[in-house]
């Protein structure tokens, strides 16, 4: 699919999904551009710098359904919704439904070999306010219904994670981020959102952003932003400083095994928008939380193997004394 | 860890045990999941307190995400939703607590191969979040049962280490013993439908336990209130159940729990709290039973015995 700007397009929406991929151990590029080549003889493509990231060809799908509207209008609109999975670093598994509502021509419902010609584009039938569209998508609880994005989201991610390719493993479980986003040309707008489900809701307004482009920015944010609330939820549950250093070690253990490393922000955002990444980040915190969590888990980890060392010195006299040796192990500190 | 819990006649205290264990896992740290197969009558949005599912959901529901009919099942925060404030106010150490209820008059539904496959696809789903999935089937045979035992049978789910363990809840009474048996080993039991939906002999049966429920200890300080005449009474009874029990195979090495009869429980099905507990409503003992089967349903000795 070529890369619509904005301006283009008037409106672009779509639903991200973040989850651990079903697999025991992180996978290698060549491992992930099998498992995303879902459509035969199209090409994965991939980059092994700065991280492993895979991304899998488009999917689309047909679609014939209600636009989102704010104010409750009901427009009709038909064609096809793009979707593609991605990989990063091996374990993150991120997939995105998206289309671009444009106006139809012809106003009326036209053989699907014409919308199959404009993949990834929705022309509605009627009046319809990109504001009004773009609001109700991205700023309503509920702005999801009538147009599915979501559900093909999982069924992307849910088709990728039955593949016969991984051996179902999961070194820890957490449930899937879940981003809805709305991209309008124009003025710069940037409204975030959190629906009490967890569910982020972001709407965007660039002048002149090519869909493509915005669409690494808001998989990066969401990637960061899943990262960071699966590493707060462990610390948790986990509850450093109440004392049991095994309920601590249970929980911290697979963090640093396979969460921590994945950090690596804006890492494929393109330069011209990295100025808005650092703003969202400047007003949503995401780097210094991260800091504090992962500051957290290594001075609880040194806490807890100071006291282990004194734990065992202490035990290394107690059993010199009762040996009737002269010379206790000198206590350091 | 996929649970299922089951039993051969209505009335056993199997739902509002199952809830129990599922909020007790939560607390314990686990994200948890209950999903209400029950279909002809699905209470559990009721012993959770969910007021807007008391009785199941009108629609999107688990009867109709496995007809086809939304492509995902409604879930409930129950943390969140429920309308008791000791649950709302959830400690920050607990596990997540999610309900999928059944749809209102949802009923039985026929096993296709589309309801078998969004099944699988559903327990998959699932254990990527929760480390337990707990399903609740209505009592005796259904075919949800059925097809939950052609599921778990499935390479699909074996080979991702998914497989299932099967509580069968029963009172502790003649009857109730026998019926159980009877689910369990009798013609077109479990043990023999599963084995004609894929289960190797015996190893099916090595993933089933049995829950007591209702069960008066003569030694518990509800039979020391009885008369005399009443507790002699009650121990020759529970030495005749124990005798029946072993002889049809539901002896204590297979009993993963005993809940004890609590009032409270007879009278509404709720989830006990330690605030139940601390006001004198429910009993101790039962809220520990139901924490120790918490426990047990993932690391109890009795899953190691032949």
């Amino acid at each position: 699919m070529s890369s619509p700007t904005t301006s283009e397009g008037l409106l672009a929406i779509g639903e991200i999904r973040t989850g651990f991929l079903h697999h025991s151990t992180e996978i290698t590029l060549e491992e992930a551009s099998d498992l995303l080549r879902l459509i035969p003889g199209e090409q994965v493509r991939y980059a092994s710098r700065p991280r492993p990231y895979a991304v899998s060809p488009e999917t689309l799908t047909g679609v014939d359904c209600t636009m989102p509207s704010a104010r409750g209008r009901r427009v009709r609109g038909v064609g096809t919704v793009a979707s593609r999975v991605t990989l990063t670093g091996g374990r993150v598994l991120q997939s995105c439904a998206y289309t671009t509502l444009v106006p139809s021509e012809r106003g009326h419902r036209l053989p699907w070999s014409h919308y199959l010609g404009r993949p990834g584009a929705v022309e509605y039938l009627g009046r319809l306010e990109p504001d009004d569209a773009a609001a109700g998508f991205a700023e309503a609880e509920d702005g999801a219904r009538g147009i599915g994005l979501g559900a093909i989201a999982e069924q992307a991610m849910n088709g990728v994670q039955a593949s016969a390719l991984l051996d179902g493993g999961l070194p820890l479980r957490a449930p899937r981020g879940s981003w809805r986003w709305a991209f309008q040309d124009g003025g710069s707008l940037f409204r975030f959102t959190v629906v009490p489900d967890g569910t982020r809701l972001v709407r965007l307004a660039v002048p002149g952003g090519r869909v493509d482009d915005l669409l690494d920015l808001v998989e990066d944010l969401a990637l960061h932003d899943w990262l960071l609330g699966t590493v707060e939820t462990i610390l948790e549950r986990a509850a450093p400083g109440s004392g049991s250093t095994d309920r601590m070690l249970r929980n911290v253990r697979p963090l640093i095994g396979h969460i921590l490393h994945h950090w690596m922000p804006a890492a494929r955002v393109r330069p011209e928008l990295l100025p808005l990444w650092e703003a969202l980040d400047r007003v949503h915190g995401l780097t210094r939380q991260w800091d504090i969590s992962v500051d957290r888990v290594r001075d609880q980890l040194a806490v807890d193997t100071v006291t282990m060392l004194v734990d065992t010195v202490a035990l290394l006299n107690d059993t010199v004394k009762m040996l009737g040796q002269e010379k206790p192990v000198r206590r350091r500190g | 860890m996929l649970v299922i819990a089951t039993s051969d006649k209505g009335g056993t205290g199997r739902s509002v045990t199952a809830c129990n264990v599922a909020y007790q896992r939560a607390l314990l740290g686990h994200d948890t999941c209950y999903l209400d197969f029950d279909f002809g009558s699905p209470t559990s949005g009721a012993v959770f307190g969910v007021d807007e599912v008391y009785h199941g959901v009108e629609s999107g529901g688990l009867h109709h995400y496995l007809q086809g009919q939304v492509t995902e099942p409604q879930r409930i925060d129950v943390w969140r939703s429920s309308s008791r404030r000791e649950l709302r106010a959830r400690r920050s150490v607990a596990g997540r607590l999610v309900l999928f209820p059944g749809d209102l008059g949802g009923g039985e539904f026929n096993m296709t191969r589309d309801v078998y496959e969004r099944c699988v696809k559903l327990l998959i789903r699932l254990n990527e979040e929760f480390g337990l999935v707990l399903i609740d089937l209505s009592a005796g045979r259904s075919h949800a049962a059925e097809m939950l035992l052609a599921v778990t049978a499935d390479d699909e789910l074996r080979r991702r280490n998914m497989e299932a363990r099967w509580l069968v809840f029963h009172r502790w009474t003649r009857q109730h013993i026998t019926a159980a048996a009877d689910l369990v080993d009798g013609r077109s039991g479990l043990v023999q439908v599963g084995q004609d939906l894929g289960y190797s002999e015996g190893s099916l049966r090595d993933r089933i336990r049995f829950v007591r429920t209702a069960v008066i200890e003569p030694d518990s300080a509800f039979a020391r209130g009885l008369q005399a005449t009443q507790q002699t009474w009650l121990r020759e009874v529970n030495s005749n159940l124990n005798d029946r029990a072993i002889q049809l195979g539901l002896g204590r090495s297979v009993v993963i729990a005993s809940i004890p009869l609590d009032p409270v429980l007879q009278w509404r099905e709720q989830l006990l709290t330690d605030s139940d507990v601390q006001d004198d409503v429910a009993n101790k003992e039962t809220v520990q039973a139901f924490q120790r089967l918490a426990e047990d349903i993932e690391t109890g000795d009795t899953w190691s015995r032949p």
